[in-house]
């Protein structure tokens, strides 16, 4: 029986978790960050949330499979990659758009990173909790 | 279908507009870096293989129309034909070595598709593997060879090779080189010993054998012996090797033909006798020798692809392709009867087909040599025209009898007869009215190509009587003699045979123990112990450490100055977090003081300015505690850890140490001396610049290394994939 005052600060907590995570995936560039350390603090916020609730309520709650969160990761940082192609550059050679946003195909990489690594360390999570209960 | 042949048509027109007798090359750049480029080169030889494989695969086509009508599957079979003409093409044009090794492979794989094409026999599928795996396995011989053979010349460029010879020869890797590529083209041109998959690759459809088995595939092997003829045929290795491995291929499996009572296995082994023959011409590799031989692979493939062709109709009329029950198929298949009695006059060498040339100048080459290759092409050829006399004159012009089996008239498809038919023809109006043109854009500057220094002599149908002439005689007398007695000799080739073992068997044993190999070492590295897994590697790694550790210079001295309090406190917790954690014997208290280990590392990775570093080690420290805690809570026996033995328990801590020792040593080593920091000033120095981005570790993580990243995630997450696999697997077995 899990005590109804964990449950409850486990769903704030989790919330400013996974802002946090996000905030950490986009300042990564610059400031101490990035995509894997996002990751890992998102999965973190699930692992609490297992506790707190169950697995199953997790695999409900982020609707994905996982593993195709962390295929999709891998796919997106290729893709990124591919631009370069296209300005016939080495591929995944970083382009950016300086002009409007201080944006370019390395934060897309990094958003790859951030799926993959997440998808893969939740889903290995959630099937070894899954199997042992 | 209809694509499929326009193809061919295509192709063979506009390379015939291209061609030059002179030799043609183009080039463009493939991988710069390592000098390989894809260049296409067409000469004599190119274009003599352009115009079989082209032409006969047209017929082909056509024939395999009528042949695989009704059945579901003939689109993709046409696919696959064309496919591998493609293959074949781009073998036969390539200019350089590596480009002709991935056509060379391609023709393998594609092969396969077609071997075991009718893939719901097992037998199919049992022949189509073991024909990939024989020519796959002399394909890894050819590249090793190939490689060796473009470092030694200093380019893969099949023209450069051949300029720089005298490189070749002086250099030591020149004999591995040889035997490696002869192994490659001995096992695609099915040559005792790999005889065996060619006759095993019958049971693929009759269009198959007709294209692969008469003009294309086996003749790869001979192809590329005929391309490298100029570099090794200097050599001592290379005569020899080629005359016994291919005078033996040729009378071996002209006896082993002898025996057969399948049409077509008797044909498969008539093939190896051609592919013999043709070794055994090449090594001579004088004017006539090389006329001969490419007079043959023009001869053979005509009559042998029609061959093919007339049986596959045989079998479509009578439903059995043994010899013994078909009779009477001359008076039904009139065309075919046709088709096959041209072939079999050419097969028997018997003027003015194409057959009888090429056997003129075989004897002219070999009596140029001595009397003891005379006397063996002259077997070989009685052999020949042995098997040309029963393979038509039983089934197609004997009466039928109570054994022969009832025949349904099949020629209404056209195609079923045309395509054999046109090829007989084609070869008695080559020889006939267009032997100028085969000397002058064929023959001729084929071979050049084969042999640079040779001056070349056009072919002549008429020469007078002469000594090459009675030898084709005496040799057709022969033919007869095996005719007329065939039942005695095959019996007692059969009881002679009967006693060794074939090559098929060999094979068998060979890959039965290639498995008990695989099972007995996967039995011993794969035992699934996990702790014993866990000692395999790190007792490697500090072994390791330790080797490369002895080899660095001693650091030295220690320097303590500068080393503040908290980190001396730090470092005592540490020590007594692991101290604990030796000593605990409850699992609990174990991943606890293991957790308070690698959250002080993380305070230290803190003090020494690494905030990146520090926090993924932090967060990866919670994750272990997390999953550690999720699996330990759920394990029988909780409280207590399972001991090993002191014996055990000792191993363990000696590897434990060597590897603390080794880091150690390396770590001080390293330090006390100057690093090198040529990366680092790089990175810090165009961060900001190159990569717009202030923080270096995650610059080099998504820019400058990004590649490095995505190799890293992919590794993630097939990681995670097999470790739900291995999870789900073993729900089930509990379950």
């Amino acid at each position: 029986m899990r005590s109804v005052i964990f449950r409850t600060t486990a769903h704030i907590v989790i919330g400013i978790m996974l802002l946090f995570s996000l905030y950490l995936l986009l300042r990564g560039h610059n400031e101490p960050g990035g995509g894997f350390i996002g990751a890992l603090i998102a999965v973190i916020a699930f692992a609490l949330m297992i506790l707190a609730e169950s697995a199953e309520y997790v695999r409900q709650r982020i609707h994905f499979s996982p593993g195709l969160i962390a295929v999709s990761g891998v796919g997106i940082s290729l893709f990124s990659g591919l631009f370069a192609l296209f300005l016939n550059r080495p591929f995944l050679s970083g382009i950016w758009w300086k002009t409007s946003l201080p944006m370019g195909t390395p934060l897309l990489f990094d958003v790859g990173v951030y799926l993959a690594v997440f998808g893969a360390v939740l889903s290995i999570l959630l099937r070894i909790v899954e199997d042992l209960e | 279908m209809v694509i499929s042949v326009f193809v061919h048509l295509l192709l063979l027109l506009s390379l015939s507009s291209l061609y030059d007798p002179h030799g043609v090359r183009w080039q463009w750049q493939w991988v710069p870096s390592l000098g390989v480029s894809f260049s296409i080169q067409l000469d004599g030889l190119s274009m003599l293989f352009s115009w079989l494989i082209c032409g006969i695969g047209f017929l082909v086509q056509l024939y395999a129309y009528h042949y695989m009508k009704g059945k579901p599957s003939s689109a993709l079979f046409h696919i696959y034909l064309t496919l591998f003409m493609m293959a074949m093409l781009g073998l036969v044009l390539a200019g350089n070595i590596l480009i002709l090794f991935i056509f060379w492979e391609l023709t393998t794989i594609t092969s396969y598709l077609l071997i075991g094409f009718n893939h719901d026999q097992q037998i199919s599928r049992k022949n189509a593997l073991q024909a990939i795996l024989v020519t796959g396995a002399g394909g890894l011989a050819l590249l090793a060879g190939l490689i060796m053979l473009g470092g030694m010349a200093g380019s893969y460029e099949l023209d450069h090779i051949i300029k720089n010879i005298h490189l070749i020869k002086t250099s030591n890797l020149f004999l591995p080189t040889l035997i490696l590529i002869l192994a490659g083209a001995f096992t695609k041109s099915a040559q005792i010993p790999f005889h065996f998959w060619l006759p095993g690759a019958m049971s693929a459809p009759a269009p198959v054998s007709a294209y692969l088995h008469s003009a294309t595939m086996v003749k790869a092997g001979v192809y590329l012996l005929a391309r490298l003829s100029p570099v090794f045929c200097h050599s001592d290795l290379w005569f020899w090797s080629l005359v016994l491995v291919g005078g033996t291929t040729a009378v071996w499996t002209g006896l082993l033909a002898l025996k057969q009572t399948d049409l077509k296995l008797m044909l498969a082994y008539s093939t190896n006798v051609a592919l013999g023959k043709l070794m055994f011409l090449l090594a001579f590799g004088s004017r006539f020798a090389i006329a001969a031989a490419m007079m043959f692979i023009i001869a053979h493939a005509l009559y042998k692809a029609a061959f093919f062709m007339v049986i596959g109709t045989v079998d479509k009329a009578a439903g059995t392709r043994d010899y013994r029950h078909l009779a009477g198929l001359g008076g039904i298949l009139k065309m075919s009867f046709i088709a096959a009695g041209l072939s079999a006059l050419s097969k028997a060498g018997i003027p003015p087909l194409p057959g009888f040339l090429s056997k003129e100048y075989m004897y002219k080459a070999a009596l140029g040599v001595s009397y003891l290759p005379t006397a063996i092409l002259v077997l070989i050829n009685a052999v020949m025209a042995g098997l040309a006399f029963i393979i038509v004159i039983k089934p197609f012009l004997v009466k039928p009898d109570e054994n022969s089996v009832p025949l349904k008239s099949v020629e209404k498809y056209t195609f079923l007869w045309l395509p054999p038919l046109c090829l007989g023809f084609l070869g008695l109006f080559t020889t006939l009215f267009g032997l100028d043109w085969l000397n002058a854009t064929l023959i001729g500057p084929a071979s050049i190509a084969v042999n640079p220094g040779l001056e070349t002599e056009p072919l002549k149908l008429w020469q007078g009587i002469n000594l090459p002439l009675i030898l084709g005689g005496v040799s057709l007398l022969l033919g007869l003699v095996v005719y007329r007695y065939h039942d005695a000799i095959s019996g007692f080739i059969d009881q002679i045979t009967r006693r060794l073992p074939s090559g098929n068997d060999c094979f068998e044993k060979v890959m039965q123990m290639i498995s008990r190999l695989a099972s007995w070492q996967t039995g011993i590295f794969q035992h699934g112990r996990l702790s014993d897994y866990m000692l395999l590697l790190f007792s490697i790694l500090g072994v390791h450490l330790l080797w490369y550790a002895a080899a660095l210079p001693v650091p030295r001295t220690m320097d303590f100055h500068g080393v503040s309090l908290h980190e001396v406190i730090l470092a005592v917790f540490l020590l007594a977090a692991v101290i604990t954690l030796l000593l605990s014997a409850s699992r609990l208290m174990g991943i606890f003081s293991l957790g308070t280990a690698g959250f002080i590392t993380t305070l230290f990775l803190m003090f020494y300015n690494a905030p990146d570093v520090a926090k993924t080690q932090l967060l990866v420290e919670t994750l272990t505690v997390i999953f550690l805690v999720m699996v330990v809570r759920r394990l029988p026996g909780f409280a207590d850890t399972a001991t090993h033995s002191a014996v055990r328990r000792a191993v363990n801590a000696g590897v434990s140490l060597s590897i603390g020792v080794g880091v150690f040593w390396t770590l001080t080593s390293i330090t006390s001396g100057t690093m090198d920091t040529k990366l680092t000033d790089y990175f810090a120095a165009n961060s900001v610049i190159a990569a717009h981005g202030r923080n270096i570790v995650n610059v080099i993580l998504v820019d400058f290394r990004a590649m490095d990243t995505l190799g890293e995630i992919s590794v993630v997450v097939m990681a995670a994939l097999g470790a739900s696999t291995l999870l789900k697997k073993r729900k089930r077995r509990n379950g």
